[in-house]
């Protein structure tokens, strides 16, 4: 199998490349002189506003990450957040690809759930906060609040790649006789892999977000969410800022992790398929 | 046993594609169809394949038959290599590889769809219909892309299937035609008719 986005390989094929002016940083420390730029304008921006309540300066913030590093408390709370958000992320994955594959084939399934989903799609997230709060306990309404961010996203993606799967694909498949096994994971599931990629990668930058608003408004113990919401009630910028920061290389980090195991995936797959595949599984 | 069709009949958006179609496939041999685009042949190829619902008439002698099919389009797994896209419907590796290498693609087992010349496309699409166990084979244009020495290397495989089952052959070309037609039927339409038999 080919990478899910269907490229083909063009290893025996000479492609000449653009040559490139030769720069003094490799291309994967390109950013570095650009952060440095930003962080000079933030700096600029401190000395204009000349208020550290208002705003505070790049060393005032990176001296808090690394006050707030050293003690427990910062990790235990990274993590929690990052249990709740991804507890609530995987079973939005979950119950959003058995949804999208059974409205699909139920067409009155597909009739019942739509008002649902759309109604989801268009609420504000923060009524959904707010309700939350009533119905369930402080640590659950996080975990709800990020699955019902990523349910829609992946239940449209998925049903949409159900949907795009290649009818004439599926006559062949249909006229060879091919198994039911054979036809998810020849046909189905490499149609609908780019589809739940996208929706995947979408709905953790979203979850994340819709997760942490979630725990500044329920703070539940141990949330980034609520160091976020008690460094603005004691008005510490720097603290604010800090855990800003980690929220977002967090984002960062755990994107960048869902690349690396769809790539893995992917080889997982296609090993499978070679070993399986050849001895007529 | 032949296959019969009894006055058929199949609509497609709402028009007659084949209409009280009553003709006869011999048990065996090659009949060559050739028409203008758009009459209704690929239509009928189609039907006897099971891919589209018939509204009138009846066809005898395919019940719980397997059918194989090389489609107007190749129909090839982009995601797969050729070995693998042939494998998948064949489920042993070395008579894959047979296959592979009685089309000349020995070499190119392991390239993916995209990778390959219409021709070589096209080989695979006919190697996948040929390795195919079945009891009719229908062939729509099979030899797009080739050329005349590639088509006289292939044409021994074609005769030889249709040794022991009907074959279909859809195509446009005069030598396709005469070579390897058995019976040489015309067509025109829609709906479909099949007024000559020679």
């Amino acid at each position: 199998m080919v990478g899910w986005n269907q490229r083909n390989k063009t290893e025996n094929k000479q492609v000449v490349l653009p040559q490139r002016k030769p720069t003094c940083l490799p291309g994967s420390l390109s950013w570095i002189p650009i952060l440095i730029v930003w962080i000079f304008i933030w700096q600029c921006a401190y000395w204009v506003v000349g208020k550290d309540l208002l705003l505070a300066s790049p060393l005032q913030v990176i001296r808090t990450l690394f006050r707030e590093a050293v003690q427990l408390e910062f990790w235990l709370t990274t993590a929690y957040s990052i249990l709740r958000i991804q507890a609530g992320f995987i079973l939005g994955i979950i119950i959003g690809s058995l949804l999208a594959v059974l409205t699909v084939r139920i067409t009155w399934l597909d009739r019942f759930f739509h008002p649902l989903i759309s109604t989801i799609r268009a609420t504000p997230i923060a009524s959904f906060i707010i309700l939350a709060l009533v119905w369930m306990t402080h640590d659950r309404v996080v975990v709800f609040i990020v699955f019902l961010m990523v349910l829609p996203i992946v239940w449209g993606n998925v049903s949409e790649g159900i949907r795009k799967t290649d009818s004439q694909l599926l006559e062949m498949a249909k006229v060879f006789r091919l198994r039911k096994r054979e036809l998810i994971r020849a046909v189905y599931l490499p149609s609908i892999a780019p589809f739940f990629t996208v929706a995947a990668t979408t709905s953790l930058g979203l979850g994340w977000k819709a997760g942490i608003a979630a725990e500044v408004l329920s703070r539940p113990s141990f949330s980034l969410g609520g160091r976020l919401y008690d460094s603005k009630i004691y008005l510490e910028t720097a603290e604010l800022l800090a855990y800003t920061a980690v929220v977002i290389v967090l984002s960062i980090l755990l994107e960048r992790l869902l690349q690396i195991l769809f790539r893995w995936t992917e080889r997982y797959f296609r090993m499978q398929w070679m070993t399986h595949g050849k001895t007529g599984d | 046993m032949s296959i019969e069709l009894d006055r058929l009949g199949v609509i497609l958006d709402n028009r007659w594609i084949l209409r009280d179609l009553s003709l006869t496939l011999p048990s065996r041999g090659v009949v060559a169809l050739s028409g203008p685009s758009g009459c209704g042949k690929t239509t009928l190829m189609h039907t006897l394949a099971g891919l589209i619902p018939i509204a009138a008439g009846a066809i005898t002698g395919l019940e719980n038959k397997r059918v194989s099919i090389v489609f107007q389009e190749n129909r090839l797994l982009p995601w797969m290599t050729v070995f693998d896209n042939l494998n998948l419907i064949l489920h042993d590796a070395e008579a894959t590889m047979i296959w592979l290498n009685r089309m000349q693609l020995g070499p190119q087992h392991d390239r993916y769809p995209g990778q390959l010349s219409g021709g070589m496309k096209r080989r695979v699409a006919l190697a996948r219909a040929l390795a195919f166990e079945s009891d009719l084979l229908l062939l729509d244009e099979p030899f797009q892309g080739m050329d005349e020495p590639l088509r006289e290397h292939l044409y021994p495989w074609i005769q030889a299937a249709s040794q022991s089952k009907p074959v279909l052959l859809i195509t446009h070309d005069r030598d396709d035609l005469t070579r390897l037609g058995h019976s040489i039927w015309r067509a025109d339409g829609p709906p479909l008719q099949i007024f000559t038999q020679l």
